[in-house]
């Protein structure tokens, strides 16, 4: 665990703004690509978002904060999802919705299909832009296993890599 | 798809400017007042959106004025509480009706002497860990990992005196005004005094001199009360504030009139509730609650409480109202 130290209640307005702009993009994509849903999404953002400005621990790096709020985000996702999946399914058609332009909205939708365990490592790898090696740290498994549910999630993704 | 092309649709995705404001207003009115009793004389209140008063010392100056009327007695109490008409005006109006009575409020705040009992309490929320798990926290302020090893984070020197040292600066501060310490047990138990700490301040209006203790508090979400909260109900109890004014009148206290100023549409609600102790309470609702108590005791003299509630329902203000115990022996409290 990375808390070190609780934080004051007090946050600058300048200091919420900076951050929520850092993230904002990047943790969408991750939420959204686990509830598949607008609303969910939005509450989960809220969340997220309130525990990083206003109950989060003082983080030693940067790189210590993103880890965290990217666990916090995958994390309250999971939640949700494990509370609502009988009742909520993912609702692909609110996807025109979200997305505007069609190719955006394909690869989302495709993401937001894919089985749990390859949507982390992808999301890992593409949206946060973590190496193998940190996607290991993160999610506490071997770095095999990451390169395996990578491939896996390619291939399901219909991603062909370069050279 | 090659991986490349991949990655430039995913940078593609992005959250549309609804959702993106309404998150962005949302976190930015998230408890973000510093609950300091300064910030909140300078800045009025954060959370009230339609009624404010001008000043605090412009309340208190128009309430003195005597209109005539009904008496209420507190049922089975030896100390009598009155009705109070709350009357809602323009600051234009108000600015009107001080220069009418020559009120000076400038000469009054210029001229007012303050005085502080005890700093007050610092706000500990809640702190999370990476699964998401709320810590452990002891009535020190230390946090627990969920494994029990312990966190240090700027421990409270009082710990567990903490009630009894926010009681001691009460008793000190009501003791300047001449009355006991009329905070009820609930409130400190349950509730911690903010910064800034009792409030006694002194100044003259008309050459008479003027005098009263103000207090606010913030909930303590660790105590038996709350501490079963999560999730918004937690959320939401961080956000509350009760502010406590008690101003002793040398003058009848019968059937005042009190101004408060509305910002925008009068969308408020007033009406008088007695307590369950039989104590006439006089409320404005809004989104910000306001009560008033006037009072007559043969021992204490004359007198006016007001508390103000933010982010509370009607229902929790009442429930708060029913704990306070005005009886002619205040110090039985």
């Amino acid at each position: 665990m990375e808390i070190a130290q609780c934080t004051d209640q007090w946050i600058s307005e300048e200091l919420v703004i900076k951050k929520y702009n850092k993230y904002k993009n990047m943790l969408f994509n991750i939420a959204y690509s686990y509830v598949g849903n607008k609303h969910d999404c939005e509450d989960i953002l809220q969340e997220a978002f309130i525990k990083l400005c206003y109950h989060a621990p003082d983080f030693e790096s940067e790189e210590n904060e993103k880890r965290w709020i990217i666990r916090i985000t995958i994390n309250l996702c999971k939640n949700h999802l494990g509370k609502y999946w009988n009742r909520k399914k993912v609702p692909i058609e609110e996807l025109d919705e979200v997305f505007y332009q069609e190719n955006v909205r394909n690869v989302m939708s495709d993401i937001v299909r894919l089985p749990m365990k390859y949507k982390s490592c992808i999301l890992l790898y593409y949206i946060a832009g973590y190496k193998i090696s940190e996607i290991s740290d993160i999610l506490h498994i071997s770095e095999s296993a990451v390169k395996m549910r990578l491939k896996r999630g390619r291939d399901l993704l219909k991603i062909e890599m370069e050279d | 798809m090659k991986e490349k092309e991949f990655k430039e649709i995913l940078m593609q995705s992005k959250m549309d400017n609804f959702m993106d404001k309404k998150i962005m207003n949302n976190l930015l009115s998230y408890n973000t007042d510093d609950n300091s009793l300064e910030a909140e004389e300078q800045n009025s209140y954060k959370y009230r959106k339609l009624v404010k008063f001008a000043t605090k010392a412009a309340s208190v100056v128009l309430v003195l004025f005597v209109i005539g009327g009904a008496t209420a007695w507190a049922a089975g109490l030896l100390v009598k509480t009155y009705p109070v008409d709350i009357k809602t005006v323009t600051e234009e109006e108000l600015e009107k009706l001080h220069e009418e009575r020559k009120v000076n409020i400038d000469e009054y705040l210029a001229n007012r002497e303050i005085k502080r009992f005890g700093d007050g309490n610092k706000m500990k929320g809640p702190a999370y860990d990476t699964e998401g798990n709320m810590l452990k926290r002891d009535e020190y302020g230390n946090l627990y990992y969920t494994d029990g090893s312990i966190i240090e984070s700027e421990p409270d020197q009082w710990g567990k005196g903490r009630i009894e040292k926010d009681k001691k600066n009460g008793d000190e501060a009501f003791a300047e005004i001449g009355l006991p310490n009329l905070i009820p047990d609930y409130i400190y138990e349950n509730y911690k005094v903010a910064e800034g700490g009792f409030v006694y301040s002194e100044s003259n209006i008309d050459g008479k001199p003027y005098k009263n203790v103000m207090v606010s508090f913030f909930p303590e979400y660790t105590s038996p009360e709350f501490s079963n909260l999560t999730g918004n109900d937690l959320r939401t109890l961080l956000k509350k504030r009760i502010w406590f004014t008690i101003t002793p009148v040398d003058r009848p206290i019968e059937n005042t009139y009190v101004y408060l100023t509305v910002v925008g549409e009068d969308s408020g609600k007033t009406y008088s509730y007695t307590t369950s102790s039989g104590i006439l309470c006089n409320i404005r609702e809004d989104d910000h609650i306001i009560v008033f108590i006037n009072y007559s005791s043969e021992i204490y003299g004359n007198g006016q409480i007001m508390l103000e509630f933010s982010q509370y329902t009607i229902d929790e203000v009442k429930a708060i109202l029913d704990k306070l115990t005005l009886i002619e022996d205040f110090s039985q409290n």
